[in-house]
Parts: structure tokens; sequence; C-alpha cells
């Protein structure tokens, strides 16, 4: 595992409805390394996605980042986008021409459903070519022989066929194949996974989770698992953030998450699944309430309302992510 | 006696292809399944999207109806054969067996405020005709389920879905039944409602002595929920044992592929249980494989056993473990 790849640094990030702003992020921060797979773990609404989005440059409107940096390290960018200085890049700043050439180049997306997110018109070889051409410079002879060779890469086989069938053709479990090749195609160095496999069956689920672990080990990727299961993040990550209403509340190792969770919110989330292997079959614990509207957000802790440790100073002050101990960092005034 | 038996319970669904020449399939959503369940006990159901579990629950409760097949619901000491009842003996059945339906935004009638809904079964099957006595009810059945006075006058629109579900729930008590059809009650909502709705669950079967059948994809809340668990793979059950004998010794080679494939919220067992892969998707149901409709996909089948030609029947092989396999 190698040093910093992404480095996010107190994003915040507001969507500008008619029912008011909803403050969707609230000084997010945190950094994945390469070669590693880091998880964004979550409830609906959390800003888990939101916060992939911003990294791409994708933020639909009424969304506008407020405030914060994306930084990409690494030393070729600056020169293959032909912009000058040293260090590393803040993807915030970059222009969507150049951001146009950062997507899907170092950076791709595998999102929830790839029912939607391929193109329902073309085949999915010519989705692969595409890719290739478009980051890569390939020729079209070129082009098809490496997508066969993606094809085969994530066990659609065989590859000629499959490059001929069009989206509806294929079952839900190879669509997402599908998109893992294209994501692969020009070899980035980070693959933002969210919610891969939330609309298919465990069996399924359990191969294409084998499948990006492998392939992220082969190609040499960082990987940034986006989820809300538990399950997976314990059986994926090397590192793992958990995020509660726009913020990252605990950071950490993923034994040690597990092992010592810190933050009340994650204590309660690994309390609230039914574990079979525990044997316990008595009252789950459960968190009270809900998640918090966030065009009127909590004062201070968005979770107090929630948490049973609140107190005045929770009411008051939001609570900043500390390293209590090494590579585990909380955000909570009673750690 | 069983307070419900089902056997050899079927539902077909008819799909037309072709407009000149009519092409009839039949999709066999149900084919042939049956099972038990006592008074107060939870009999899990799960499986894979398009196993058939959904339209099993809804013909049990003949909110569809079956093509074949014996149901039988016992009400104070009285046998009631469901599918031929009559429609006193059906509203009986109502009042006894209701259901809990997965997305509690569009089982819940958007135009009616909470008191309406939980009161409507109540009207009609005339367990409280006078208005003012039906309220007195709703309110209890709100605080049962969490909820108070302030929310009787309230629209679906106004709850988040964990308390949708808890309206749901809570007309499905108003008649005071014996069995409830559970089907995925949690799938709409996150974890931390998720642990509110089922502990609400087992509290009320405990207080009102309910039975459960609890229908599920996710394996560690059927675990959570159920006395006893049945696999089912295709349209039919290929395996039913009590919760715990499933996951320590899982036979059927089906139920031992979704076990594996649970990920395990506990970084500590990675790498050290072996996964198994299953090969292929499900079949088409409108055609499946003939002989065990799992042999396609079977790591496990054996070249001296009939497994591409006969059915396997459900056998007894443990005490109360039965299982459809030809390697048993």
């Amino acid at each position: 595992m190698g040093g910093k790849l992404l480095e996010i640094k107190d994003l915040v990030v507001h969507f500008f409805t008619e029912d008011g702003v909803v403050k969707a992020l609230d000084g997010v921060g945190f950094h994945v390394n390469s070669e590693e797979t880091f998880a964004l773990v979550g409830e609906t609404g959390c800003g888990k996605s939101v916060t992939m989005l911003s990294v791409l440059g994708l933020i639909p409107i009424p969304g506008k980042v407020i405030n914060g940096e994306v930084l990409f390290y690494d030393e070729d960018l600056r020169h293959e986008l032909g912009i000058g200085g040293s260090g590393p890049v803040d993807l915030l700043k970059l222009s969507p021409e150049l951001m146009n050439r950062v997507r899907g180049k170092r950076i791709s997306l595998i999102t929830q459903d790839p029912m939607t997110s391929l193109n329902p018109v073309y085949t999915s070889g010519n989705q692969i070519m595409e890719v290739l051409t478009t980051h890569r410079g390939v020729d079209r002879r070129g082009a098809e022989s490496e997508t066969f060779r993606l094809l085969e890469s994530v066990a659609l086989v065989p590859p000629k066929q499959i490059a001929e069938k069009y989206p509806h053709q294929l079952s839900g479990g190879e669509r997402q194949r599908v998109v893992a090749s294209i994501s692969l195609a020009a070899s980035p160095n980070l693959i933002i996974a969210d919610e891969p496999t939330t609309n298919l069956d465990v069996t399924v689920q359990a191969r294409i989770l084998e499948l990006l672990l492998e392939l992220k080990e082969r190609f040499r990727t960082s990987l940034i698992m986006i989820t809300h299961d538990l399950g997976i993040v314990a059986e994926t990550s090397d590192r793992v953030g958990v995020m509660y209403a726009g913020s990252v509340v605990e950071l950490s190792d993923v034994f040690a998450l597990f092992k010592e969770p810190l933050h009340p919110y994650t204590k309660g989330l690994l309390e609230a699944i039914p574990n079979p292997r525990k044997r316990r079959k008595g009252p789950l614990k459960s968190i009270p309430g809900s998640v918090p509207d966030l065009i009127d957000p909590p004062e201070g802790c968005r979770f107090h309302p929630r948490c049973e440790l609140a107190s005045e100073i929770c009411r008051e002050d939001k609570p900043e992510l500390r390293e209590i101990s090494t590579g585990h960092y909380v955000a909570c005034h009673h750690v | 006696m069983a307070l419900l038996e089902v056997s050899d319970l079927r539902k077909y669904f008819v799909v037309e292809k072709g407009i000149v020449r009519k092409n009839r399939n039949y999709v066999k959503a149900v084919d042939g399944v049956s099972f038990t369940l006592d008074k107060n006990q939870t009999l899990g159901i799960v499986g894979e999207s398009g196993c058939g579990k959904t339209t099993l629950g809804k013909t049990v409760l003949r909110l569809l109806e079956p093509d074949s097949g014996v149901i039988t619901l016992n009400v104070n000491g009285r046998s009631i054969n469901v599918l031929d009842a009559d429609e006193e003996e059906m509203r009986l059945v109502r009042k006894k067996m209701q259901m809990v339906f997965q997305d509690p935004q569009s089982s819940l009638n958007p135009r009616m405020p909470v008191k309406s809904i939980i009161g409507e079964p109540l009207k009609i099957l005339k367990i409280a005709e006078d208005p003012e006595e039906r309220e007195g009810i709703v309110l209890n059945l709100l605080t049962d389920v969490g909820l108070g006075k302030e929310h009787m006058e309230r629209y679906p629109h106004e709850f988040s879905s964990g308390q949708r579900q808890r309206i749901g729930i809570a007309r499905a008590l108003a008649v005071g039944p014996d069995l409830i059809i559970l089907d995925e009650p949690t799938s709409s909502v996150d974890v931390s409602v998720q642990a509110q709705v089922l502990n609400l669950l087992k509290r009320l079967q405990e207080t009102w002595n309910m039975a459960y059948l609890f229908i599920s994809h996710d394996l560690g809340v059927v675990y959570h929920m159920s006395d006893r668990i049945a696999v089912m793979y295709l349209g039919k059950i290929v395996e039913v044992a009590d919760a715990d004998r499933i996951f320590d010794n899982p036979l059927h080679p089906y139920t031992r592929a979704l076990l594996s494939a649970l990920p395990f919220p506990d970084p500590e067992f990675r790498g050290k249980k072996k996964r198994i892969l299953l090969e292929g998707t499900v079949p088409d149901p409108i055609n499946p494989p003939p002989g065990c409709r799992f042999h396609t996909r079977c790591f496990e089948r054996k070249a001296n056993r009939p497994c591409k030609r006969e059915e396997p029947g459900m056998r007894e092989v443990e005490k109360k473990h039965l299982v459809a396999c030809h390697n048993y």
C-alpha cells in the first residue's frame, strides 16, 4: 500500500432547493491511500454519494460546492493536463474540459444501477470501446481486441458474443461486470463503486465483490466502496469512514472499527444488525428516532438528538475529528 | 394441531406471446409448496428475487387465487379449508390472517388519514361499527406500535418510511389476528430503523400471541426472527429446519451457497470461510430445468444420482430437518 492518492478537505456542499437549502455535506474530510480499499458507510441521505459525486465534479443542479478541496496526488497529472506548478491537483479547481480528461481516465465510477449507467441503444462492446478511443487514443482494431481482453478479465465469456449484446440482453450481474470493465478500460488510479451490489441477489453480490477486489489487486488501483452494508465493509475494506448527516464521524482501520467502535453512532449501527454468528436473538439495539432533515439540521453535533450520551456541549459545539489512537479518528465530545 | 397447514400449493401465471398465434406459457411462481406453521411460531421464508416467496405469501392469504393445493387454517379448534371457504368463513379467515406489505408507501391509501387506514378493517369485518369505539381501538393500536394520538389525523406522506411500516403493522393488528404474513417488512428502511421495527415485531408477537410467516431475502434478519426457516429456490422449498440447524448444518447445496455468500459484519472472519460461488444465474421460471431445478448450478451433482431426470422429494433427513436433494 502506498501513500496518499486522494484527499478530501473540509468539503461543504449545499443543494439550493425550493424548500430551502439542504446542507448535504458539512465539512467532510478523509484521505484514501493508493492501492487500498476504502469504505464509506452510512445510511440513506448521509452524504456518501454526494461526497463521491463532488470528487468527480458531477454534483447535479441545484447542488453547489461551497467550500473544500479534493486533492489528487499523482505526479504525472499536472504534466498530462498541461497545467504548471507542483504538488497535488485540486480537482475542484479544474475546468470542465480538464475534468473530462480526469473522469473515466484517472477516476472511474461504478454506479448502483447498471441499467441506468449503460446506454440502452449501444452494445456493451461499443461502450467499452468508446472509453478506449477517448482516453487511450487506441484505433478501432486495437480497441476491439482490448475490449475482448477486458471482458475476459471480468469473466464474461465468450467476449465476442457479450460485446455484441445490448444491456437489456444481459442479466443484472452481467451488466455490472460490463460496467466494471468500462471502469477499468482506461486503467484508472481510482475506482469509485457506489453501492455496486445493492440491486443484486446475495449469491451474485458475492461474485461481484470478489471480482472487484481481484481486479483492484490485478490492476493496482484504489477502490472506494460506498455502501450501507456493514457486512460488505467488513469483508472488503482496509480502512473505513462512517458518515452521518453530512459528516465523517469516525475514520479507522477496518479491524479497529469493528473491534472497538468509538462513536455512539457506529456502535449503534453495529449492534443494530442481526448477526447470526453471535447467536443472539434478544432485542437488537436500535438507535431511537430517524435521520434529521438536512434543511434544518440539529445545531452542534448532528447526532445529538439520537444520542444517549448527549450533553450541553453536544448541542452547541460541532465536534471535530480527533485522533484517539494511531489512524483511528472520531468526532465526538464524549470519547 | 398446527395453526396453518399448506400442502402442495401451486400458483402459475400465464404469459402470452405473439399477436396472431398466441403462445401460452406459464411462470411457475409457486410450484408445489408444503409447510406447517404452529401457534406463536415464526417460519422464515428466504430466497433470492424471483424464487416465488412473495407470491407464496399472497397466495396463502388468497390475495392471489392459487391454481391448486390445500390451505387449512385452524381457528379456535375449527379447521377451515381456506380455498373452499364460503363468505362467512372467509371473513373469519381475514380476521385471523393478516398481511404487512413490503412497501408501506404503496400499501397505505394516500388519501386516508391514519385513523381511517387502521379503522378500515375494523369497520369492514364488523368488529367495531361505532365510530367512537373504533377511534379508541385505533388509538390503542397506535400506542402499541410506538405512535401516538397526534398521528391520528395525519396522512401517510407525513411519515417516515419506518413510521409508515408501523402504521401497516397496526392495521394488520387491528382485527386481532393469529397469524401475520410479513413480506420483506424492513427492506425499505435503514439498519437503525430496521432494528426498531424488528424489535417491535418481536414484542408484539409475545403480547398478542401471534404466529408470523416472515418473508425476506436477508438471511441475517430471517435468522433473527424465525424459529424455523424454509429456503426457496425457483418456486419450491428446498430445505426446512430450525433456524439454528440451517446455520449450523445446512444440507442443500443451495442453502450452503446462500449462507456462504452472506457477508458477515466482522472483518476477523474475512478469508476464513470457504466461499461457494455459484455458476450462472437463476434459470427462467417459464422453463425450469427438468429433474432437480438446482442441478444446472449445483456444485455437488453426482453422476450416479438422477439429478437431471428426477425431481427430488422432501425427505426428513434428521428430526425436523427436511431437504429436497438426491444426495441425502
